[in-house]
């Protein structure tokens, strides 16, 4: 856990402040892990008015899919703000079964990643700009796992 | 308090805020007030405070700005206040702009602008740190370094122009559910608790300076001074890169 907090605070930034809150879920099985990014309602609002384009409150295919085109896959540049590890090497993140959809008038975020947990896996959800902060809500795991958190980032050591 | 929890204490305050702004918004919605509506503009107020105790380019060019000048306090309090004013509407006149000409594509363009406007503060604030070095190198001695209008406005100017994305997420939240004047009179409520956080940047500052131009080694002073330079400078190569 030392390691992670050390990791933790060498990637604060020092000249930026959060404009987006995200509430994150966590579901760890055999082989994926789900990712569940609730935003805040105030850029959810926002966000809405710009791509909720027939204005019903709802996300549909195509809403959804200009959604993710402008604010989830740009992320590719910053590995989708993950870490993942496994026997301290960083893994390949390739998001799947990615989705966007609007519950209690907050956008959400759903998404996987591979997961092959032989060896003890690291992850962690962070922005190195600070310009998004992620609180971990939940976590559900088939494994023994370890968190370490603050209302900016968190870190999940998981041991199979 | 180490420094992760500090930021971590102060985005804990900045979410609670913001639930709470969305949640008075929805009051509003049901129920037409004066005390709601004076909750919205309070909230604001305290949003700004908090909002600029975080990290961020304006209280450190401010800071090094009164390093180099080491201006009376009433100056470091104007210079702090203008700063957050330009910062407030900078993100007003963006986002009004927005509004009214971009509405299908207002978050990406105002993203853009953003990020834009960083790189030209970035480059103000080289050529500000430039003209300052060549201020100090020409002053024989530092009570020549004058603090005047022009020049607070030039340092307000260079830091503020970038448009402060949490006032545009406030108006622009307000204007959308057609609250057009408690957006703007919100922001400039915000752009007080800025300018309040930003202040207290200036002033420490401006004490510092003070202090080291009552010790007895001149050198120092020229070290604070030409320090101020280099650290606008870096901000400034910083955010252009």
């Amino acid at each position: 856990m030392r390691r992670l907090c050390l990791w933790i605070g060498l990637h604060v930034t020092l000249w930026a402040h959060p404009h987006f809150f995200i509430d994150t879920d966590i579901a760890i099985d055999k082989t994926r892990i789900v990712h569940r990014w609730t935003f805040d309602a105030l850029n959810s609002k926002l966000l809405l008015f710009e791509f909720d384009t027939d204005k019903n409150g709802v996300l549909n295919q195509e809403e959804a899919s200009q959604f993710l085109k402008a604010h989830f896959y740009p992320l590719q540049a910053n590995r989708y703000n993950l870490v993942l590890q496994s026997d301290e090497k960083d893994q390949p993140i390739e998001p799947i079964d990615v989705n966007a959809t609007v519950e209690k008038k907050r956008i959400v975020v759903t998404f996987s990643t591979p997961n092959v947990l032989d060896k003890a896996l690291m992850l962690c959800t962070i922005d190195a700009t600070l310009y998004v902060a992620y609180a971990l809500q939940t976590v559900q795991s088939l494994y023994r796992y370890d968190v370490q958190k603050s209302d900016v980032d968190f870190c999940l050591g998981v041991t199979p | 308090m180490p420094y992760h929890e500090y930021l971590g204490a102060i985005v804990a305050w900045q979410k609670t805020i913001n639930e709470g702004i969305v949640h008075a918004f929805e009051t509003l919605e049901n129920q037409q007030s004066i005390e709601v509506y004076a909750s919205i503009v309070l909230s604001a107020f305290v949003y700004g405070l908090v909002h600029a105790l975080g990290p961020g380019h304006g209280k450190a060019a401010i800071a090094s700005y009164f390093l180099i000048h080491g201006a009376k306090t009433r100056d470091a309090l104007k210079a702090a206040f203008l700063t957050s004013l330009v910062h407030t509407f900078s993100a007003l006149s963006v986002t009004w702009v927005l509004y009214l000409f971009f509405r299908q594509t207002i978050m990406r363009h105002f993203e853009l602008i953003n990020a834009n406007m960083y790189k030209l503060s970035g480059v103000l604030l080289i050529v500000l740190a430039s003209l300052l070095w060549f201020e100090i190198r020409k002053a024989h001695s530092e009570n020549a370094l004058k603090t005047g209008s022009s020049s607070l406005l030039k340092i307000a100017f260079s830091v503020g122009i970038v448009p402060c994305p949490g006032v545009m997420s406030i108006v622009l939240f307000a204007m959308i559910l057609g609250y057009y004047s408690l957006g703007v009179v919100s922001a400039i409520s915000m752009s007080l608790g800025m300018g309040l956080t930003i202040s207290l940047a200036a002033l420490v500052s401006t004490r510092l300076k003070h202090a080291v131009a009552r010790s007895r080694y001149e050198s120092a002073l020229h070290g604070v001074s030409y320090a101020g330079v280099g650290l606008l400078l870096s901000l400034g190569i910083v955010l252009l890169l």
